[in-house]
């Protein structure tokens, strides 16, 4: 075991959450107290769970990392991640709460009658596959920090983390999840200002802009690896000496491009579309994020949340591209050392924890860690409730045995969440190299090819029909999976046409093709002028 | 003996059973009734209060019925008893309690769902926390101690005013043009500046993202403007929402 103290505070943290929400659950029934005027939900609480909700361990370790290696080029990714959000509120959120569902296959229901199997068998098969594919940056991600805190292989630490995260999610381990959110929101939020702060004070001269100096002068890490000659040279190199690291790999390759150059890692031009469209229109189809809107009773409440939220993540994601320069700075021959050996997976994801470990000790790596596990345990029981959900509701009691007791459902259910998670997990064995960032964009391009123009559509047009959900959801979810998997599979081209970094750019038009084409065809529009009047009328 | 009996109602059986026994007191001591149904305001998701009302109530429990408040109110009628009925939002016990204080009861009765091991450690007793806070005397009314058949007789005479079918809005096209132009043109406005400095920074145009400004390559530049202008968005949508909120609702 490497990190005896941050093991420690990783687990005593897990306790830590798990106590909070049992005490606060206990406390709001049985408190003979009134604390909060009219027992309403404060906004403030809502705004920071939204915020943890959505800065996942994606946003928190990948986003940062994919900074310290490359530079500003990593820094886009982020910028899709907040765009996602305010296409949400703008077209999704205020309809969905007037209407008053939580789940898509819900939503579609409420508009073409709850007896239509097709689009819930459909919408129930796209669920489950987007809760597998998001799982897995979560197992991944997991399986990294574990490695780093016991110093295991990857391989028994993510079968080993990837089963206890799926056992204990499975068997309800997660609850009041809203606490939960707002604590991993703080601290995540909280971890991120402080280091920023502390890498500030400690390495230049309490002025965080002076990291955008030191970004002009750097080499990125990701381009100093592929220089066999840098590499030999910062071989020898401690962390301590990363300074002079950075000089000397200036000096060898003087004209190479520095940390704030675009264009260490750019994508050409087709490539970068479908990921920035897959971002923006991802968040869409993602319901574990839209639902967050829902516990608020209130529309104002709901609105003072969002605001606190959006200036929460611009300040999060302004601050992810300082620190991330920052640690590659900090950090610079330890991330040449590591690509260099072929650790890309560890180089990707964990700089962010190793940062904390090199300003705060084994305290600090405890905390940054105790927080990114938060977020992955958080993000995979929302995902896990969203497919028991689905599974139980929409495949269980509405078609294989309509006449089931609560408890067959529920064995049902789990039992189908245990098989999902043992794909991701083995998907995450086999993806361990990928930033975590980029696996959760695959999902927001698998979700804006299915559930985003089934929505936006179902909310927004008069004409839509029946079959053309079916239809549009269907072919979105087959074009971007085989997408998807061709990526993984590092295939240049599927049938002749060439495969993307995001499966985006042919599941959003090959869906919304679909889903316009078959409209035409077609004429059962579901119970549109009710449910478009509850959607729009207040 | 007693005046104003308060009793604690959800549906379920335990505290239909605590209503019986109110009534069956106030008609013996000729004191008035008061039901309360509590509703808990909790920042809980759709799919945790599902799983929480099976884990509170015990798997397979479901409420006997929907409007306990009426059931209530119909078996004190028939036993010549004035039950007055009270609906509350907020935390179970202090409602329960201030309501109490409120209506001046001298006796609260609750009954008792008999929860043991986790599930108590988790939820707590109400019972437990009324009588242990409560300014007057407290019956509680443990599980399967009260026969409950003859409240839950009256029960389709509570229901005989047939819920009313929810009256659905009238689809106003205009209302929905203007949000769509609206979001719409927000959208568009947005998706201009998001896909612009997106694009911007693609390989084909890596030069011009690297043009320096202010001592800055332009890409950077976009980025922030990016953000800022994301939360201009956003305030600019929030406002025409609160200024429609506090139109329409008043």
């Amino acid at each position: 075991m490497d990190n005896p103290i941050a093991l420690t505070i990783v687990v005593l943290s897990i306790f830590l959450t798990m106590y909070i929400s049992y005490y606060n659950r206990r406390y709001a029934r049985t408190t003979a107290e009134f604390y909060v005027a009219g027992g309403k939900i404060p906004w403030r609480l809502n705004g920071v769970a939204m915020l943890g909700d959505y800065c996942s361990a994606a946003s928190f370790l990948g986003v940062a990392g994919a900074v310290a290696l490359v530079g500003v080029d990593g820094w886009w990714l982020a910028l899709g991640f907040f765009a996602a959000w305010i296409v949400l509120l703008l077209v999704m959120a205020g309809p969905l709460k007037s209407v008053g569902k939580y789940t898509v296959a819900d939503v579609l229901a409420a508009r073409f009658g709850e007896k239509e199997r097709g689009i819930r068998i459909v919408a129930m098969l796209s669920t489950l596959v987007l809760c597998m594919f998001y799982l897995v940056p979560q197992i991944v991600g997991a399986g990294h920090l574990f490695k780093l805190l016991l110093g295991w292989d990857y391989l028994p630490t993510v079968l080993a983390t990837g089963t206890l995260m799926a056992a204990y999610v499975i068997m309800g381990g997660m609850r009041g999840t809203t606490y939960n959110q707002a604590i991993q929101g703080i601290v995540l939020f909280g971890a991120m200002l402080l280091l920023l702060i502390a890498v500030s004070v400690t390495h230049f001269g309490g002025n965080p802009l002076a990291i955008i100096d030191k970004g002009q002068e750097m080499v990125p890490p990701a381009v100093v690896a592929k220089e066999e000659g840098a590499v030999e040279m910062l071989a020898q190199m401690e962390t301590a000496e990363a300074a002079a690291a950075v000089t000397a790999a200036r000096e060898l390759m003087a004209d190479a491009p520095s940390a704030l150059t675009p264009g260490v890692q750019l994508r050409d031009l087709l490539n970068q579309a479908s990921l920035v469209l897959g971002l923006f229109l991802g968040v869409l189809g993602l319901p574990h994020i839209l639902i967050r809107f829902y516990t608020v009773r209130d529309a104002t409440a709901a609105r003072r949340s969002a605001e606190f939220t959006i200036w929460g993540l611009a300040i999060f994601y302004a601050a992810v591209f300082l620190v991330g320069l920052a640690v590659m700075y900090v950090l610079y021959p330890t991330l040449v050392q590591l690509l260099a050996e072929g650790q890309t997976g560890v180089a990707r994801n964990m700089s962010l924890p190793m940062l904390g470990e090199l300003l705060g000790g084994e305290v600090a790596l405890g905390i940054i860690a105790a927080g990114a596990l938060a977020a992955m345990l958080s993000t995979s029981s929302g995902l896990l409730i969203s497919a028991t959900t689905s599974l139980a509701h929409d495949l269980y009691a509405a078609i294989l045995k309509p006449q089931s007791t609560d408890r067959e459902r529920v064995i049902f259910a789990k039992t189908g969440a245990g098989i999902l998670a043992a794909l991701a997990i083995g998907l995450a064995v086999w993806l361990r190299d990928q930033n975590v960032a980029v696996l959760v964009g695959m999902c927001f391009g698998i979700a804006a090819s299915t559930f985003a123009p089934a929505l936006v559509f179902a909310v927004w047009w008069t004409r839509l029909t029946r079959q053309a959900v079916m239809a549009g959801m269907g072919v979105g979810l087959v074009t971007s999976v085989v997408f998807t998997f061709a990526r993984f599979f590092n295939l240049p081209d599927f049938l002749g046409i060439p495969v993307l970094a995001n499966p985006a750019l042919y599941g959003v038009p090959v869906a919304v093709f679909t889903t316009v084409l078959v409209t035409y065809l077609t004429k059962d529009t579901g119970r549109v002028e009710e449910f478009l009047a509850s959607a729009h009328n207040n | 003996m007693f005046q104003r009996v308060l009793v604690a109602v959800d549906g379920y059986a335990p505290s239909l059973g605590a209503a019986k026994k109110a009534v069956e007191i106030a008609s013996r001591d000729g004191s008035e009734v008061v039901a309360v149904q509590v509703e808990e305001d909790l920042p809980l998701l759709p799919e945790e209060k599902n799983a929480e009302a099976v884990a509170l109530k015990g798997a397979g429990q479901q409420p006997l019925t929907a409007e306990p408040l009426d059931t209530v109110a119909a078996f004190g009628r028939k036993h010549g008893v004035a039950v007055k009925t009270v609906k509350k939002v907020g935390r179970v016990t202090a409602t329960i309690l201030s309501l109490a204080k409120e209506v001046k009861s001298d006796l609260i009765i609750v009954g008792d769902s008999g929860r043991r091991g986790l599930q108590k450690l988790y939820f707590g007793s109400v019972a437990q926390a009324v009588a242990e806070h409560a300014p007057c005397p407290v019956l509680i009314v443990k599980k399967d101690t009260v026969d409950i058949t003859d409240l839950l007789s009256v029960l389709p005479k509570a229901e005989a005013p047939e819920p009313e079918a929810p009256v659905s809005p009238v689809f106003q096209p205009a209302v929905f043009r203007r949000n769509l132009v609206f979001a719409g043109g927000l959208l568009a406005l947005y998706a201009l500046v998001y896909f612009g400095s997106a694009l911007l920074t693609s390989a084909p145009f890596k030069d011009t993202a690297a043009l320096e400004v202010l001592g800055l390559p332009l890409a950077i530049w976009l980025g922030w403007i990016t953000f800022v202008s994301g939360v201009v968005v956003v305030r600019i949508f929030l406002a025409r929402s609160n200024h429609k909120g506090a139109g329409s609702h008043g």
